[in-house]
């Protein structure tokens, strides 16, 4: 199990690179000029009001003491005050959090599914009309910033022709119990179909929004990986002993091209949720990176912060996933690790 | 690639002159090459080129407001009765600028930092800044430019600084994995036998056989810089009002957005076409440098 081993070492040595990262947010936060808590309060509030939300959140003793006391507490899962809300930043996150991942999953499988299948279709018909087509939309799908999309989108399906609804995670009044918080998963799980309906087209505008970036990127990468691969030598014998063009293509082509897609994997769904900042501020999503942007406008530095820490950790756990699904796919990896 | 610098200056210039050649053959890296021109010049002339120039600034015309648009305004006007097209040209100076700026200091940095830590490699300092470009990017760029650009005061300069903050670490990573390889070369071994101090070895051995995938990178990179930079602009953090940016204007003109169209279109499209040219360019670069290395 020497890939378990690799895999635990990194992941170690990324939560120690959390915490690193943790202490120069902290620091640059609180060595800022302004006043949090008199920003919180507005203008008129009493010097004495000031003073006892100060002492509160301990911005009145050293950067050292206050990291610490930060640090031990969020380690308990306590995230201190929202200055914004003025509610627990882990409340808030709770609330936030699921709905960002529905949008980022959705948008995660968007890309996957459609970036390897345009890589595949463009492949397959190399060097025909929609095969440079195909590559034009991939060009235009890297090169154009997904909260442009999301302008465009909104734009042309939410205005021009109204066929999807653009703001909001379900229509005014529809809604469901949460359990999880995603709010398709919910509905079906309480059997309400409806709800679930309405919520996933909902979602398919700023999901498809957010993927278009990494569905080219992907799309790019499977269609130049196949096509390296067409002229590695067992694909040349298994051509010359006879096998049949679909077979080839399918069953000794695919597979191994695929992997270096799924390797970039990792680091698209980190730039999902970076994406996302900007994206669910377009479509009105409350999900955690809206959260997250108005926070950091708000100086809202316990949220910040919060903000910064779940999304790093989602960004180890994505790495961990990919890892894994890499040395699944591709034996060469395993082989490698055992040695 | 490493008797370059004994070569005389007429195979200088025929190589550039090859290099030259082989660009021009291909259709698609002329595009790139005649739109990042037309781009620069359209920045440095703006005060000529733009048709409006003082509506580059604080200008308010109500009488000419929100116009469709038209010859007198090809993009329209915004709410104030500002030419869109001519606030879309100014906005390409702090565009480039973000991304020559940011480019310029995190590309040394960055690659000077990997070179180190590469020739060190298995030392404390090795360790210390693989560690350090670790941490930088634990969480995604974007993410992390944003907070630092929300923790300081918005404005250009701390925009800047915020995607440089993140930026050096990517060449960092590329220098690192390079330097790794070049030690094991015979001319890094016997320049460190002949006594050269890591400085010379750094500088003189190492870095000129590093530089063709690093401006390859650089290229390719400057439109992910502006794409970044547009995008802590949609948010508010970059240059400030009245001056215009392409990430303001969009966010700005998605407020009157089925009516108004022009006012967000256009920049998008502004937008799309920077990156695309640079990224068309950084392609051909790309491609002219693989096929240097195979000769």
């Amino acid at each position: 199990m020497e890939i378990f081993r690799f895999i635990c070492k990194r992941t170690l040595w990324s939560l120690v690179a959390l915490v690193g990262l943790s202490i120069i947010i902290f620091t640059l936060s609180r060595v800022v000029p302004g006043d949090p808590a008199r920003m919180a309060l507005g203008p008129r509030a009493t010097e004495e009001a000031v003073e006892a939300l100060r002492s509160e959140l301990k911005l009145d003793q050293p950067v050292m003491y206050q990291y610490f006391h930060w640090i031990t507490s969020v380690l308990k899962g306590d995230f201190g005050l929202s200055l914004m809300t003025m509610r627990s930043v882990t409340d808030d996150i709770k609330i936030y959090l699921p709905a960002t991942l529905e949008l980022v999953i959705v948008a995660a499988i968007i890309q996957c599914v459609f970036g390897i299948f345009l890589g595949v279709l463009a492949t397959a018909s190399q060097g025909s009309y929609m095969d440079y087509f195909l590559r034009i939309v991939a060009y235009i799908g890297v090169v154009t910033p997904s909260f442009v999309f999301a302008v465009l989108f909104m734009l042309l399906f939410g205005y021009k022709w109204p066929i999807l609804p653009v703001l909001g995670r379900t229509s005014v009044g529809l809604g469901v119990q949460p359990i999880t918080g995603m709010i398709v998963v919910d509905s079906i799980l309480r059997g309400d179909f409806p709800v679930a309906v309405d919520a996933f087209v909902h979602l398919l505008l700023p999901a498809t929004a957010l993927a278009m970036n990494g569905m080219a990127q992907l799309a790019r990468i499977t269609r130049s990986s196949m096509i390296d691969n067409s002229e590695r030598d067992y694909i040349v014998m298994e051509t010359a002993q006879g096998l049949s063009k679909r077979e080839i293509f399918f069953k000794y082509l695919l597979r191994p091209s695929v992997i270096p897609a799924v390797s970039v994997l990792a680091l698209q769904i980190g730039a999902l949720f970076a994406n996302a900042f900007l994206v669910e501020s377009i479509f009105n999503w409350p999900g955690l990176s809206r959260y997250g942007v108005e926070a950091m406008l708000f100086k809202d530095l316990n949220a910040v912060s919060a903000v910064i820490c779940i999304v790093g950790f989602v960004f180890i756990i994505a790495n961990i996933f990919v890892d894994i699904l890499v040395a699944i796919i591709d034996p060469r990896i395993r082989l490698k690790a055992g040695e | 690639m490493s008797a370059d610098k004994y070569g005389s200056l007429r195979n200088l210039t025929d190589k550039a002159k090859r290099a030259w050649y082989r660009l021009s053959k291909n259709k698609l890296s002329i595009v790139g090459f005649i739109g990042v021109i037309v781009i620069v010049l359209a920045a440095i002339f703006a005060p000529y080129i733009a048709p409006y120039p003082s509506h580059a600034g604080k200008v308010v015309d109500f009488i000419n407001a929100n116009q469709p648009p038209s010859l007198k305004h090809l993009c329209g006007t915004d709410p104030m009765g500002r030419d869109v097209f001519s606030r879309i040209i100014f906005a390409l100076r702090s565009t480039l600028l973000m991304g020559v700026v940011v480019l310029s200091i995190s590309v040394p940095f960055g690659t000077t930092m990997g070179l180190i830590a590469g020739y060190f490699q298995g030392s404390l300092i090795d360790s210390f800044i693989t560690r350090l470009t670790d941490i930088f990017l634990a969480v995604p760029p974007l993410i992390l430019a944003l907070s630092v650009a929300a923790l300081l005061k918005p404005n250009l300069m701390n925009a800047m600084l915020a995607i440089t903050i993140t930026w050096w670490t990517w060449y960092a990573r590329l220098a690192y994995g390079m330097a790794v390889t070049l030690n094991r070369e015979y001319y890094v071994r016997s320049a460190q036998l002949l006594g050269a101090s890591w400085v010379h070895i750094i500088f003189r051995e190492m870095l000129p056989n590093c530089l063709s995938p690093i401006l390859t990178k650089m290229t390719l990179d400057m439109g992910i810089v502006i794409m970044t930079a547009a995008a802590l602009s949609f948010v508010g953090l970059g240059e400030q009002p009245p001056t215009p940016a392409l990430g303001t204007m969009i966010s700005d003109g998605a407020k009157y957005m089925p009516t108004q169209w022009w006012l967000t279109v256009f920049p998008a499209l502004a937008i799309m076409i920077i990156v695309l040219s640079f990224n068309l360019l950084g392609d051909s670069f790309r491609d002219l440098f693989s096929t240097e290395e195979k000769q």
